[in-house]
């Protein structure tokens, strides 16, 4: 092959680092979808029983949300200061980021973990034996919801929070892919962020 | 990289950042007063806000190849459709009394 043909290394790793990220983004276009069907299933309910949607509403913990939002809003935050600090070459500071940001991520699930508690103990959560509203009741459809929605974000969250750690692992052994892989799962992070940017004012914040 | 644009780079992350907190301030004030229909607008926005922020940003959207931005466009738009299909009934019934 004429050596015009062959790529050089820093083509072939921009060429890989492209494909990386379209990969990503692909993957999160139907994780739109995924998040948005229950959305709309959401809509459907909200303009069919408004109050209903705002009694069940009321009852969550709109303050424990308020901080969750900002834990990961900050988390975002850090690991876009991170993917810049490995395009740097900054490994050890991206390395030392990367661990913040799923420090942020533990905490969030730890808080969202006390209110399911707080939840079961008040005979909130559908589950059998528990749930003693009637079936199609449109308050405990709300909380149903509430808990398919918030339960698979939180999923999402515990899936990053390991991405994020895997990414600063690749940074600490010196990967020679470890900074496209940190912008890879950091795209990913920022995705679960924004599902939660929706997910908090129009599950915690309908009463008003 | 030079120095310049690696503290200018920081500083832009920084600003989105305090921008963000500034705006979750903002829900959590508004649902403090009872506006209505507005508050769900409001809610919305400041949602729809937050998101720009974060996908144009840290995301980096807005510098992104044209393909990756397709990608994500792409993604809302199928949305889009979904919302305003599943909502075909919702828009366009109204009962005989209510229409007159």
């Amino acid at each position: 092959m004429p050596d015009a043909l062959v790529p050089s290394r820093p083509d072939a790793q921009a060429a890989a680092r492209q494909a990386a990220l379209l990969g990503m983004w692909v993957f999160l276009a139907t994780e739109v979808l995924f998040f948005g069907a229950l959305f709309a299933v959401y809509a459907e309910l909200r303009h069919a029983a408004p109050q209903a949607a705002a009694a069940a509403s009321s009852h969550l913990y709109r303050e424990v949300a308020i901080v969750n939002t900002a834990l990961l809003l900050t988390s975002s935050y850090l690991v876009a200061l991170a993917v810049h600090a490995a395009r740097a070459g900054a490994d050890a500071r991206a390395a030392r980021l990367l661990g913040r940001t799923a420090m942020l991520g533990i905490a969030f699930l730890a808080l969202k973990g006390g209110e399911y508690a707080a939840e079961y103990h008040a005979a909130e959560l559908p589950l059998p034996g528990l749930a003693v509203a009637a079936p199609g009741d449109a308050y405990a459809r709300f909380v149903d919801l509430y808990i398919v929605m918030t339960g698979a974000h939180a999923l999402h969250v515990a899936v990053g929070v390991g991405a994020l750690l895997a990414a600063r692992g690749w940074l600490r052994r010196g990967h020679s892919a470890g900074a496209r892989r940190v912008e890879v799962v950091a795209l990913y992070w920022h995705f679960v962020d924004i599902v939660w940017v929706f997910l908090f004012p129009l599950l915690y914040l309908v009463d008003r | 990289m030079t120095g310049t644009n690696d503290s200018a780079v920081r500083c832009r992350l920084r600003a989105t950042w305090a921008t963000l907190l500034v705006l979750l301030a903002a829900s959590a004030l508004v649902a403090l007063v009872d506006l209505g229909a507005f508050n769900l607008a409001a809610n919305v926005g400041i949602a729809v806000a937050k998101c720009l922020l974060v996908g144009l940003v840290f995301m980096e959207l807005a510098d992104a190849p044209a393909l990756h931005r397709a990608v994500a466009v792409a993604g809302f738009a199928w949305l889009a459709l979904l919302f305003v299909l599943g909502a075909m009934d919702v828009l366009t019934r109204t009962l005989p009394e209510a229409a007159s």
